[in-house]
């Protein structure tokens, strides 16, 4: 983890110019937003407000999972190059220790976020607080177990690169909808009914969704506590699932390059 | 003694995607992929003891990373056992890992942008190395490689001869009991070959590290190895001694070189020699190869008497050629 921290501030330049493509894709989802508000004063049961605060705290969310994405890169580049071997000599399990290096990342990601939201707080009115301090709580609770969900998530589409090589295509294929599903773009609740139906019994929405909900106060207090309960559900079973998965992969291991 | 090492048939398969190299063997590959299955190693039996140091050679290709590999937990043998400490290194992975070090001369296990000092830093926690063993080691292999000079330099700031050098001090700061180094002299100029060379060898002197060396430059070999294990095409050719392989490929590998006064055109063997030299002439020149039963002095007594020899030069077998000749079968 600390290697991850000192590595990424090497990175540094790269990890703040990521987080400011993210802003701007943020900026423009605003102007999006802010055009359709313009004839409608709601969206379902969002108004404009509630609407500009959903997208701000779930693009934020999502940028610091974007560095998810980096347990999946390295896992598919260290097949690729064959240092995966390296990884198998050490006496250490491999998921904990992706999780470990991404918890680096993330240290800093969550910083940025903190900055990010701070100076979004003091510049856009509409942009509202935490429902009460206790939502704030749920919400952070709901937020890291989301990220478990997440990092399992990309433990496993970056696994895959054993059996494909070069799994860039699912990479990004998985990235898009995972943000989508997630609901980082949009509310999950102004999707058509039947799709949220299948959003429901997917993992995705415990990602950003749920938390972002919790931290508008649109649940309460037993029904958040509920949705935190099956949050942790699928964090435990998604990490049974990428523990599984890296046990059959290395089994099947070829190693790359003499 | 006891064995640290014990492989019993031990295999390995590959499964390799065929790609056609025509546009259309392309396409096709899209939809089925041809598959071959490669042999890597195959029946691979052999013992090491505590202490010892084997060189593990063969051709390219011939399966020693694989084997490596197998005996690292880093890959799973497809069929055979082995028992690397007592235990199986691919169920075990992480416990056979704490009595493993591993060098791989083609790729890096330190971490590129950090400086070596750091790396070690990283590597004791995850070793969980104790203090006084940490300390101790990491002073002896900084003054023993000179690695002190460039400790703050990120690794990838560093020349090849420098990096090896970390790499090695790397895979011994857990005080492992085994020690794999494959190809780890591989393109490092003969300075820090020598300097490495003696390090593995006081290693493996004083602290009874049983060393398991693949390497390309036959020096390491005859320097550094006891015993010496060949494989070809995943097969096992030959275990033994230096002088065993020697006495067995070495044939008509030693050579007799000497220069006539007279036109060498005349030379001629006693016939009960004849079977076991071939002979060179060039002029003036001849070169004489020669094997068992025949020997040097049988040689001159039979030339020196007919006829007048100038300059004389004998040669031993050389081991790059017997070890050719082990390759070859």
């Amino acid at each position: 983890m600390k290697v991850n921290l000192e590595q990424a501030t090497v990175y540094r330049g790269k990890l703040f110019v990521s987080f400011m493509a993210d802003i701007v894709q943020m900026l423009v989802m605003l102007a999006v937003w802010t055009t359709v508000f313009h004839r409608k004063t709601q969206v379902a049961g969002f108004d404009y407000p509630m609407m500009i605060t959903y997208l701000i705290l779930s693009q934020l969310i999502n940028s610091v999972h974007g560095y998810n994405n980096d347990a999946e890169r390295t896992i598919s580049k260290a097949i690729r190059k064959g240092t995966i071997v390296f990884d198998l000599l050490r006496p250490v399990r491999y998921v904990q220790a992706r999780l470990a290096e991404n918890v680096g990342t993330t240290v800093i990601q969550v910083t940025f976020g903190i900055i990010m939201f701070a100076i979004f707080k003091f510049v856009i009115h509409d942009f509202g607080g935490p429902a009460s301090v206790l939502y704030f709580l749920l919400f952070i609770i709901s937020f890291a177990v989301g990220y478990f969900i997440m990092f399992s998530v990309s433990i496993m589409s970056g696994l895959l690169a054993f059996w494909m090589m070069n799994n860039w295509g699912l990479q990004t294929a998985k990235a898009a909808i995972v943000s989508f599903f997630s609901g980082a773009f949009v509310p999950l609740s102004v999707l058509p009914n039947w799709l949220q139906k299948v959003l429901d019994v997917l993992p995705f929405k415990n990602i950003t969704y749920e938390p972002v909900m919790i931290y508008m106060g649109q649940y309460s207090v037993p029904l958040c506590l509920e949705k935190i309960g099956l949050q942790v559900l699928w964090a435990v079973i998604l990490w049974l699932l990428s523990e599984a998965l890296f046990h059959l992969a290395i089994r099947k291991v070829s190693i790359n390059g003499g | 003694m006891t064995n640290v090492i014990d492989a019993e048939h031990l295999s390995k398969d590959y499964v390799v995607n065929l790609k056609g190299s025509s546009l259309k063997g392309m396409v096709r590959s899209l939809f089925h992929s041809e598959k071959k299955i490669v042999h890597a190693v195959q029946d691979l039996s052999f013992t090491i003891e505590q202490g010892d140091f084997v060189g593990f050679i063969g051709p390219n290709g011939a399966g020693k990373s694989t084997s490596i590999k197998m005996l690292s937990g880093i890959l799973q043998p497809t069929s055979g056992k082995v028992t690397v400490c007592g235990l199986d290194p691919a169920k075990k992975r992480i416990q056979n890992a704490m009595n493993v070090g591993a060098v791989f001369g083609q790729k890096t296990q330190l971490w590129w942008d950090l400086p070596v000092r750091e790396t070690f830093e990283v590597l004791r926690r995850m070793y969980c190395i104790p203090d006084d063993v940490y300390q101790k080691n990491v002073k002896e292999f900084m003054d023993y490689l000179g690695i002190e000079a460039f400790a703050d330099q990120a690794v990838r700031q560093l020349s090849l001869g420098q990096r090896m050098r970390a790499e090695i001090a790397a895979s011994l700061l857990h005080d492992p009991k085994v020690l794999f180094l494959d190809e780890p002299t591989i393109g490092l100029d003969v300075n820090v070959k020598v300097s490495l060379r003696e390090f593995i060898k006081k290693i493996n002197k004083e602290r009874g590290v049983t060393v398991l060396l693949t390497t390309h430059d036959m020096q390491d070999i005859e320097q550094l190895a006891r015993r010496l294990i060949v494989i070809n095409h995943g097969e096992k050719v030959f275990n033994g001694s230096m002088e065993e392989l020697t006495k067995r490929y070495a044939g008509q590998l030693r050579s007799f070189r000497f220069t006539l006064q007279e036109d060498a055109e005349k030379i001629e063997l006693p016939e009960r020699m004849v079977p076991y030299c071939s002979i060179t002439k060039d002029g003036l020149h001849v070169t004489i190869q020669y094997g068992d039963p025949v020997e040097v002095t049988d040689l001159t007594a039979a030339l020196l008497g007919k006829y007048k020899l100038a300059d004389m030069e004998i040669k031993g077998p050389q081991i790059d050629d017997i070890v050719m000749a082990a390759y070859q079968g």
